[in-house]
């Protein structure tokens, strides 16, 4: 039965996405997160600079997208990097990067302050608008974002199937567990669990599609008619954030 | 039924958990499936790294946040003291190690660390005693002040002795403040003074001698604490493997008078490692050497604190083996306890 369950397209994807980076390109970059780790340990406080400068721009996006206030966003930002700076072994580099272990912690953060202080804001937003920040944003062109990820991601947002944006959306951008996207959008529990990991499996392919396609992640089953196949993310940041001036 | 812990329960749930939108329990019963689950933990580090570029293009933060971020971190934790570049070997283990004493609950300060009988307390005393008579050598002014001849253990059973009458805290705090004093009073560069650590040194050995000591101590308390700890940066932990291999030949002349004119040439491996040719006693300028050894430049480190046992200790000896042995077994005569 375990088999059974792991034989499925997903891990088959996953592994695609793996071996996308070759093992010795992920061991240089997983030797160096250790060590700008190991420096934080160390207490050496150019490590700490050197983390800020390449990641703040990935944390403070994360933070300005989900809590959609500049004042609140710049709040969580610093308490990521502080909490890394306080507590460093709480990244583990045996189990992803620095960068997927950042995001993650900035995410979590936004959700947390989202669910605890803003809950009166939800409901209020549009899905689709809001979905559309996720490509968005004004690239800086930092170690953290390169242009072809960003142009890559906002091609994979823009095709995927509504179901399916609409889930991650909720989800991402408004917080909500995947028990709320089942309630709003009026679905099985397992449903909602299931779009968020086919959703999130297919931007894992779109990434990893530079040396496979174009980053379209619909096909011809699953398109949702009602899925523009252009324009998500070409529709700006309205909606977005109230005060944040990007 | 399905358990709610099992693998066909929890895998479903790897999307929603890597998009933070899981109730807390759950996201509980999926971090701890996937310390278990080769399969689930390489779906979601990939499932996360996907998710971290939802953010789309990147922002850039209000230019003030940085500056407000350095001054925010301070008061968090301190860092490492300040120290010339001899010194920062030092520096960066006591700023290790006083990560490592932050997260520790007072109850593990009891906890037996090293010795048989030194507890995690203890250990800290040690350390401000050895420490002291360095910074008293540079002028620091320690308490109780140094008498001249104190060696080590005298002044760690008084030090060890005062700090069991106080709370952890204190002495924490104490070891700090003297190990940022002692390194303020460090010269920017070597004059060629000398302290007293067993034998005289000159002060940038000193200070190498205490970072080494410093780490082993750390490694003792992660031990008896079950807390995380790592170890030293390549370059910091080249000159300490550097200061043992020039220390040795004091020991193992001791251990070997027979071994006279003869060397060993002991390739240390991994991140920070280097090659040395060591007399066996010293005085004898190096020639061919007579054994070779081979090992990890930790374990190596390891081996001369007394943390690993000679006849266990995994290396690859070539020549004259015997030689190389009666070495490694005088190794760890180098560390001053026991």
């Amino acid at each position: 039965m375990r088999l059974e369950c792991c034989r499925g397209g997903v891990s088959a994807l996953v592994q695609q996405r793996s071996t996308d980076k070759t093992a010795a390109e992920r061991a240089e970059a997983s030797d160096e997160d250790s060590r700008l780790r190991d420096r934080l340990v160390f207490g050496d406080e150019d490590a700490f600079d050197e983390v800020y400068e390449r990641y703040s721009a990935l944390v403070y996006t994360i933070a300005v997208r989900v809590t959609r206030d500049d004042r609140a966003a710049e709040d969580v930002a610093q308490e990521v990097f502080l909490a890394f700076w306080q507590r460093p072994f709480a990244f583990d580099p045996a189990k992803g990067s620095l960068r997927g272990w950042l995001a993650m912690i900035a995410h979590r953060r936004a959700v947390d302050l989202v669910r605890r202080e803003e809950a009166h804001r939800r409901g209020t937003q549009d899905p689709q608008l809001s979905m559309a920040a996720l490509g968005g944003g004004d690239p800086v062109g930092d170690q953290v974002s390169d242009a072809d990820t960003t142009h890559r991601l906002r091609i994979a947002l823009r095709t995927l199937p509504e179901p399916l944006h609409s889930a991650i959306t909720l989800a991402y951008l408004h917080g909500r567990t995947y028990r709320e996207v089942a309630k709003e959008l009026g679905l099985p529990e397992g449903t909602a669990k299931s779009r968020l990991r086919e959703a999130l499996r297919r931007l894992t392919v779109a990434l990893s599609s530079h040396t496979h396609g174009s980053g379209d992640v619909t096909d011809r089953t699953e398109r949702h008619p009602a899925a523009p196949s252009s324009g998500l993310a070409g529709e700006g940041r309205k909606g977005t954030s109230r005060k944040a001036q990007p | 039924m399905t358990s709610t812990h099992s693998h066909e329960a929890i895998h479903p749930l790897i999307g929603a958990w890597a998009l933070d939108a899981c109730t807390p329990e759950e996201a509980e019963l999926v971090q701890a499936h996937l310390s278990s689950c080769a399969v689930c933990s390489e779906e979601a580090r990939t499932l996360r790294e996907t998710a971290a570029e939802l953010g789309g293009g990147h922002l850039r933060p209000p230019a003030g946040l940085g500056i407000r971020l350095r001054s925010a971190a301070h008061l968090r934790r301190r860092p490492a003291p300040r120290a010339p570049g001899y010194a920062k070997p030092y520096a960066a283990q006591v700023a290790a190690l006083d990560l490592m004493l932050s997260g520790l609950p007072t109850g593990d300060w009891q906890r037996i660390a090293a010795y048989e009988q030194m507890s995690v307390h203890d250990l800290l005393a040690h350390l401000i005693a050895t420490d002291g008579l360095v910074a008293a050598a540079l002028g620091v002014a320690v308490r109780p002040p140094v008498e001249p001849g104190t060696d080590a253990e005298t002044r760690t059973v008084a030090i060890v002795a005062r700090e069991k009458e106080r709370p952890v805290d204190e002495t924490r705090r104490s070891w700090r403040d003297q190990a940022e004093e002692l390194c303020l009073a460090l010269p920017r560069r070597p004059n060629g003074a000398t302290v007293t650590l067993g034998f005289p040194m000159v002060v940038p050995d000193a200070l190498l001698a205490r970072a080494f000591e410093t780490w082993i101590h750390t490694e003792d308390i992660a031990g008896a604490t079950g807390s995380a700890a790592t170890t030293p940066l390549p370059e910091h932990l080249h000159p300490m493997a550097d200061l043992a291999a020039r220390l040795l030949p004091k020991v193992t002349a001791r251990r070997m008078p027979d071994a006279a004119g003869r060397h060993v040439r002991l390739h240390l491996t991994g991140a920070g490692g280097g090659t040395w040719t060591v007399p066996v006693v010293s005085g004898h300028t190096a020639g061919e050497p007579d054994a070779e050894i081979t090992a990890d430049v930790v374990e190596f480190c390891r081996l001369v604190g007394a943390r690993r046992d000679p006849d266990a200790f995994p290396a690859e000896l070539g020549g004259d083996t015997a030689l190389a042995r009666a070495w490694l077994a005088a190794a760890p005569s180098l560390a001053p306890y026991p």
